[in-house]
């Protein structure tokens, strides 16, 4: 009986494990694909509107998507601390925070992080054109995440399950 | 001597003193100058930073450098110098993280930060079909404090009111640059608004046509100067346009602006003249004969609009009256120096 219970918990944990990972392969391109849509929001604003950044990015953090929202809003409020150490700094920090976070990886992110010396520096042209890249490497990524994602999340969703049942079959 | 939060910008405070200006620097700079004596911040006019170049003060009898630990010095060795990174940190406290949204200053090559405090910009202009469309690697800073001198009209206000009629005389402001007209302005308007009964005269409407936003110093539309109760200001506007907009729109009694000297300001000042209202106007120049040079300046003495004629200069200190003339006789009411 207690072999049974143990058998049981192995395969239990290990189809679990297997459903995280295959989770967090389906929410990247959704999460890459969220960005996206937050930095052209970002860029309606500084173009037609000429929002102030700290506003700006408060509009992009409730109207976006509620899991990448902390991003915008903390670096906002590093922005607006005094004596707080600039853009470049608040960017990064926010992208850390987004990468601890989250399931997206550092090579996810890096079209966003040379958006940091760039952003509210220059003038309205300068600024939509960056944004636009930034837009067109995320999209490139998302693909990438999207064929990864296609290959591997259904694998992973039963692998999980099959290595905890191979596992209990090695023990026994 | 606290820098002030950044998140209390939007309004402005009340009157937080020259200071209020480190806030907007970048932390070494802002360092360096919170160290600067109590007699030099009294005395501090302008801060000048110059990107590579030392950090220059220029305080009411000079300018100087100042060295890293906030004092002043004369020769330019020791000085601070200003680096690239100061100059960008500057920029985006100044512009709240946003260069694109101050896209109208920069063509004009100033931006107001709250409290009316100027910054005059120098850089690199992006052009667009002959016409500057935006500065960029702006490299130079000039950082004037306003200062606000309730009282400073005091001695100007006897000449320039008419007591038999309780009312202003045309009058038309001259100064060298930095000889403290916009300073007189601001405080004539505030007065002529209030109303000064020892003189007989009642609190007036103004409108003010504040081009530079130099007047009124307003941040996002909100005067950040003390202007009287019965004022209307159009900031940012052209003065021309803006003097025809507040006789349509706001029946002033008195038309107040600054830095007179384009072709239309002629017609707009006549129209004004028409619709009975009062003028009060300033213009960079030293006496008489150098006005008379300048074609415009010409042509509006030759109208004889003014009906007085105030010089500042310095021959007691800024904001001397060095006198004060009839616009129609060229006779003088006041001959002599005034401090």
């Amino acid at each position: 009986m207690l072999k049974l219970t143990g058998a049981l918990l192995i395969i239990g944990a290990c189809g679990l494990l297997g459903n995280d990972i295959a989770r967090a392969y389906a929410q990247r391109p959704r999460l890459l694909r969220s960005l996206q849509t937050a930095l052209q929001l970002l860029e309606t604003e500084i173009n037609y509107g000429a929002t102030p950044l700290p506003a700006a990015l408060k509009l992009v953090a409730t109207a976006g998507d509620p899991q990448i929202a902390p991003f915008f809003l903390s670096v906002r409020a590093l922005l607006l601390e005094p004596g707080g150490k600039g853009l470049v700094e608040a960017w990064k920090r926010g992208l850390e925070e987004l990468k601890y976070y989250t399931v997206l990886t550092e090579r996810d992110l890096e079209p966003l992080a040379a958006l940091g010396g760039i952003l509210g520096g220059s003038d309205r042209q300068d600024q939509v054109k960056h944004l636009q890249l930034a837009r067109e490497q995320l999209k490139g990524v998302e693909k990438g995440a999207r064929e990864a994602c296609s290959k591997n999340e259904r694998m992973w969703r039963y692998l999980g399950f099959l290595l905890g049942t191979m596992l209990v079959l090695t023990l026994y | 001597m606290d820098p002030l939060p950044l998140a209390d910008r939007k309004t402005g405070p009340a009157s937080p003193g020259p200071w209020q200006v480190l806030s907007f620097l970048a932390p070494p700079v802002r360092d360096i100058l919170a160290r600067l004596s109590p007699e030099a911040w009294s005395q501090l006019e302008e801060i000048r930073l110059r990107q590579n170049r030392p950090l220059m003060v220029n305080l009411s009898w000079g300018d100087t450098f100042v060295d890293s630990g906030g004092r002043p010095i004369p020769s330019a060795a020791g000085a601070y110098l200003v680096t690239a990174e100061d100059m960008k940190r500057t920029l985006e406290l100044m512009s709240n993280c946003s260069i694109y949204s101050l896209e109208e200053e920069l063509r004009q090559g100033f931006i107001t930060l709250p409290g009316g405090h100027r910054v005059g910009l120098a850089g690199k202009a992006v052009l667009e079909g002959g016409r500057i469309r935006t500065l960029k690697y702006i490299t130079g800073l000039n950082l004037r404090i306003a200062r606000e001198l309730p009282g400073v009209a005091d001695k100007v206000m006897p000449y320039v009111i008419n007591q038999r009629e309780g009312n202003l005389y045309h009058t038309l402001i001259v100064s060298p640059p930095r000889g403290g007209k916009t300073t007189l302005l601001r405080d004539m308007v505030r007065q002529i608004s209030w109303g000064i009964p020892s003189l007989g005269l009642p609190g007036r409407r103004v409108g003010l046509v504040d081009e530079r936003s130099e007047i009124a110093g307003s941040y996002a539309g909100v005067p950040q100067k003390d202007l009287g109760p019965r004022t209307d200001i159009l900031d940012g506007c052209p003065k021309a346009e803006g003097m025809m907009m507040l006789i349509r729109s706001m029946s002033p009694q008195v038309i107040a602006t600054d830095e007179l000297g384009r072709e239309e300001d002629v017609f707009a000042l006549e129209e004004a003249l028409h619709a009975g209202v009062k003028l009060l106007t300033t213009v960079h120049g030293h006496n008489l004969a150098d006005l008379r040079q300048r074609p415009i300046l010409a042509r509006i003495l030759g109208r004889k609009i003014f009906e007085r004629i105030v010089f500042l200069g310095f021959s007691l200190g800024v904001g001397t009256l060095e006198g004060v003339f009839d616009g129609q006789t060229y006779s003088a009411i006041l001959a002599k120096p005034l401090r």
